[in-house]
């Protein structure tokens, strides 16, 4: 950017010059006072000038006017030239106060050696602004320098290309160098830069910098070097938003007519680290054909804060707490990026606010191809997953392109594991596919239930995920997940998972369960002990956001010989379920002086659609079931019926009396 | 001829339709997942009501909204603000689709898009801003 | 009521006759492949939200969104019982 200042300034000269010259030929021989002169087109590379005409009026005072100047693209049209003093002596050309008319008037000043060819030329556009010019011959050529004082750097706007933001404040000082033979030097300050594209998501404001940048031809190409320093301002490029802090960016390299070569290049940035780069650009086709980039032990969080988490967000790694180091080197060719090695040290992350995962010191390296068959080797000490501590593990990923295996991952969560085996994931033409199978095994129950904060249950957790295949933001479980819980089975079929990752995850699925103690189930949930077996079936079990919204569940009793028993407050609790009233009832009724009662079945369903709950009871075998449903038929002595008579509640209600139920203490597995 | 036959259908549609309609006369809108994501929504408006007042954020005509005027949006809220525009208008596509699932009809989701659309716009408050039919930004 | 797409009329004269000669059949056919957008119930469903989502009712210490279900019109207790026996 600051090379271009110079470049415009240098024309701006040529062409003054040039408008001087052909001025200063007809001076020279032209001994009366008034007279007008017209001059043919002047062109030249990038430069044209149409129509000059020339008036000396009396007193020396000279008008200069041209129809058209173009100048690269850009172009003037009625350009005027008033000095009005015009002093012209032996050696020496000079004008004190001229006015150029160009797009606005602009003060100007002028003097010309015509013995030794030296030009000086200041132009002041405004009170502050200063464009000083020295031309002089040099060894090759002429030699040019251009010197900034309060320069404007909105002028500069309308020469940049229409497709990139727009400048709208900002003023530069410093000196440009020009010699003949090609040489280019720059050093500039800028302050107060100002810029914007229209949709703002390109912008920078109060920004102030320093660029140093040489150029020297070659014998085909030019070698240059630059060194921008970022002071002040702050800059926001969607996503990523950037303040001023002391970053320096400096490259060297050559430029000919195809490519740009950088060679060396190197990103200071404090608090995060070094970076070093280089590549070569080709012009033509307008990408990257080569690229290096290097960085050593740069810091995590720094990182993460400034760069990585504007492209995280909305996704459950946007707020992390992290720590450790990085490094990188990657390698891009022609097609892209062909190898990338990256080393963790002590990097840790953790979900900061939600404390839904963290890993500690994960270390390693990760050395990716583009086409070959390379291996990770990556260690965790440790971490949590839902708030239980997840032992160390070892990731051995092997890694082939955009292809991702890893044979056995083994992941110690509480007193068990985690398996995933087989696991496969590659990149598609949208998104991520990804498999594996896995197991859960020798977890407690305990303590997974009290560290998922649920009612403790007793046993050991283990379940098989046949195959968990994951496609476009849908997640299927081919197969059968089995876990035994409450010394019985419980299985999961057909489980899908849609729209997982978004604010209203959609969970499809059938369970049976079978052969559950109910008396472990009932103490579990502080519900009235219940003695017996019970197989449940939950057909079409639709869960939104975690909540069903749809169901076909039909609760049994196994079948089988086991005692079968329930107590007195269970059978209260059942008909606490059905509204207050019921549960007076019973109060009132002999049976409160039995504490146990013997049951032949109990069973109970209830389809779940639009929140309203259609209730049915146990099948009893033909009998009169106009009246009511059962939902437990008596059997032994003493013995029980509960029946049922309404078959549709609310299923909210449902929940708040099974929550009223069990109140006093623990909260039940449904919410 | 023609015409008639399409009118006597249209009728009888409509007859029929009645009872329809008068079976559904409320949509159903009380699921987990509408619920999730209006709360969601509810939560976001505290943010984004400002943005609203001052201009910075607008309803656009189909029921999403957008970055109206960047200049009103200090640099450094300059991503925290595109990221809320993002994740409400995610809210608001899962919010239609939620709604046209929960009726058992996914296809009407479009027509719930629009239907809010108006709304949206119908419903806020003087000073804001929203799309008019051209794509124009109107202050209400 | 909005009567949103009426498809397939046209295309087959045969079956127009035939809904001429027997009207309700055809009728009854005709209402399943019509798609009907209940447009105004779709708006007071959107201002329900809307209410919520921008807290338009009562003020700004409306509770937050009421819970699934609850405005599910009150259905019946379960009235279970116990029955001696």
């Amino acid at each position: 950017m600051g090379a271009l200042p110079a470049v415009r300034t240098r024309r701006v000269a040529v062409a003054a010059l040039i408008v001087l010259l052909a001025a200063l030929a007809w001076v020279n021989t032209g001994r009366t006072q008034q007279i007008a002169l017209t001059m043919d087109d002047v062109t030249g590379a990038g430069f044209s000038a149409q129509g000059i005409r020339m008036a000396f009026t009396g007193g020396g005072a000279t008008t200069i006017e041209v129809n058209a100047v173009t100048i690269g693209a850009q172009s003037w049209k009625n350009i005027k030239l008033n000095c009005a003093l015009l002093r012209l002596e032996r050696t020496r050309i000079a004008c004190d106060d001229g006015v150029l008319a160009l797009v606005e008037k602009i003060p100007l000043s002028f003097s010309y050696l015509t013995d030794k060819r030296v030009l000086d030329l200041a132009l002041k556009p405004a009170k502050e602004e200063t464009w000083q010019i020295n031309m002089r011959p040099g060894k090759r050529g002429n030699d040019l320098s251009v010197r900034v004082d309060g320069g404007s750097l909105q002028r500069i706007a309308a020469w940049l290309p229409p497709d990139v933001p727009k400048i709208s404040a900002g003023v530069i000082h410093g000196v440009i160098d020009y010699s003949g033979d090609g040489r280019i030097a720059a050093k500039l300050t800028a302050n107060g830069v100002g810029f914007a594209d229209a949709t703002g998501l390109h912008a920078g404001e109060k920004i102030g910098f320093t660029l140093d940048a040489q150029a020297v031809p070659a014998a085909n190409d030019l070698r240059w070097s630059a060194a921008l320093a970022w002071s002040a301002g702050e800059a926001f490029w969607q996503p990523i938003y950037l303040k001023a802090a002391n970053q320096r960016l400096s490259a060297e390299g050559r430029l000919d007519a195809k490519q740009l070569h950088i060679e060396r290049g190197s990103l200071r940035y404090p608090g995060i680290g070094d970076v070093g780069f280089s590549g070569v650009y080709d012009l033509a086709a307008k990408k990257t054909t080569e690229g290096r980039v290097s960085a050593q032990a740069l810091n995590v969080p720094a990182l993460y804060e400034s760069v990585l988490k504007p492209f995280l967000e909305g996704t459950s790694l946007s707020d992390l707490r992290t720590d450790g180091r990085f490094s990188v080197e990657l390698h891009m060719g022609e097609q892209g990026l062909q190898r990338a090695d990256v080393r963790l040290d002590n990097v840790s992350f953790e979900d900061k606010t939600q404390h839904r995962f963290a890993l500690f010191d994960i270390n390693g390296t990760v050395p990716w191809r583009a086409d070959e068959l390379t291996q990770a080797a990556v260690t965790v000490k440790g971490g949590e997953l839902l708030k239980m501590p997840v032992g160390a593990f070892a990731i051995p990923l092997s890694m082939n392109g955009m292809r991702f295996d890893l044979k056995q991952l083994r992941v110690p969560l509480l007193d068990g594991y985690i398996n995933v085996n087989d696991f496969v994931a590659r990149a598609g033409t949208a998104s991520w596919y990804w498999q594996f199978t896995g197991a859960l095994a020798g977890i407690s129950m305990d303590k997974f239930t009290a560290a998922l904060g649920l009612p403790v249950m007793y046993g050991t957790l283990d379940a098989t995920l046949p195959m968990v295949r994951h496609i476009k933001s849908t997640l299927r479980v081919d197969g059968a997940l089995f876990l035994k819980v409450f010394d019985g089975t419980i299985e999961a079929k057909n489980l899908v998972l849609l729209d997982v990752f978004s604010k209203a995850p959609r969970v499809q699925v059938d369970v049976a369960m079978r052969n559950l103690d109910l008396g472990l189930l009932t103490r579990t949930y502080s519900f009235g002990n219940i003695t017996g077996r019970l197989d449940a079936r939950i057909d079409g079990l639709e869960l939104v956001n975690w909540q069903p919204v749809k169901f076909d569940v039909q609760l049994a009793s196994s079948a089988g010989d086991y005692p079968r028993k329930i107590s007195q407050a269970a059978v209260q609790n059942i008909t606490a379920l059905g509204g207050a009233g019921a549960a007076a009832a019973i109060q009132r009724s002999f049976l409160r002086f039995f504490e146990q009662f013997g049951y032949e079945k109990l069973g109970w369903g209830c389809k779940l659609q639009s929140g309203v709950c259609q209730m049915s009871g146990v099948d009893v075998g033909g009998g009169d079931t106009s009246q009511g449903y059962v939902i437990v038929k008596g059997g032994g002595i003493p013995a029980i019926t509960v029946m049922g008579y309404n078959r549709q509640v609310s299923w909210q209600e449902l929940l708040d009396r099974l929550k009223r139920v069990t109140q006093g203490n623990v909260k039940p597995i449904v919410e | 001829m023609k015409h008639l036959i399409l009118k006597t259908f249209l009728l009888l549609a409509t007859l029929l339709g009645v009872g329809q309609a008068a079976a559904q006369a409320n949509l159903e809108i009380n699921t987990p997942g509408i619920a999730a994501i209006q709360g969601s929504m509810q939560k976001r408006h505290a943010e984004l009501a400002p943005l609203y007042t001052s201009g910075a954020v607008g309803l656009t005509r189909d029921g999403n909204v957008a970055l109206r005027d960047p200049a009103g949006v200090p640099l450094a809220q300059r991503a925290a603000v595109n990221g809320l525009i993002a994740a409400e208008n995610q809210d608001r596509a899962s919010l239609y689709r939620e709604i046209a699932r929960a009726n058992n009809h996914p296809e009407w989701e479009g027509d719930i898009r629009n239907t809010f659309g108006q709304r949206w716009i119908d419903r806020a408050q003087a000073g804001w801003y929203y799309q008019n039919a051209t794509g124009a930004w109107v202050r209400k | 009521m909005t009567l949103k797409t009426l498809r397939t009329l046209s295309t087959n004269r045969r079956l127009m006759l035939g809904a001429l000669l027997g009207g309700t059949v055809m009728a009854a056919g005709c209402v399943t492949i019509n798609i009907y957008f209940p447009a105004a119930a779709a708006e007071k469903a959107a201002d329900r939200i809307i209410d919520e989502v921008w807290q338009l009712k009562g003020g700004a210490s409306t509770p937050p969104a009421p819970a699934p279900g609850a405005s599910t019109p009150p259905a019946p207790a379960p009235g279970a019982k116990p029955a001696e026996k």
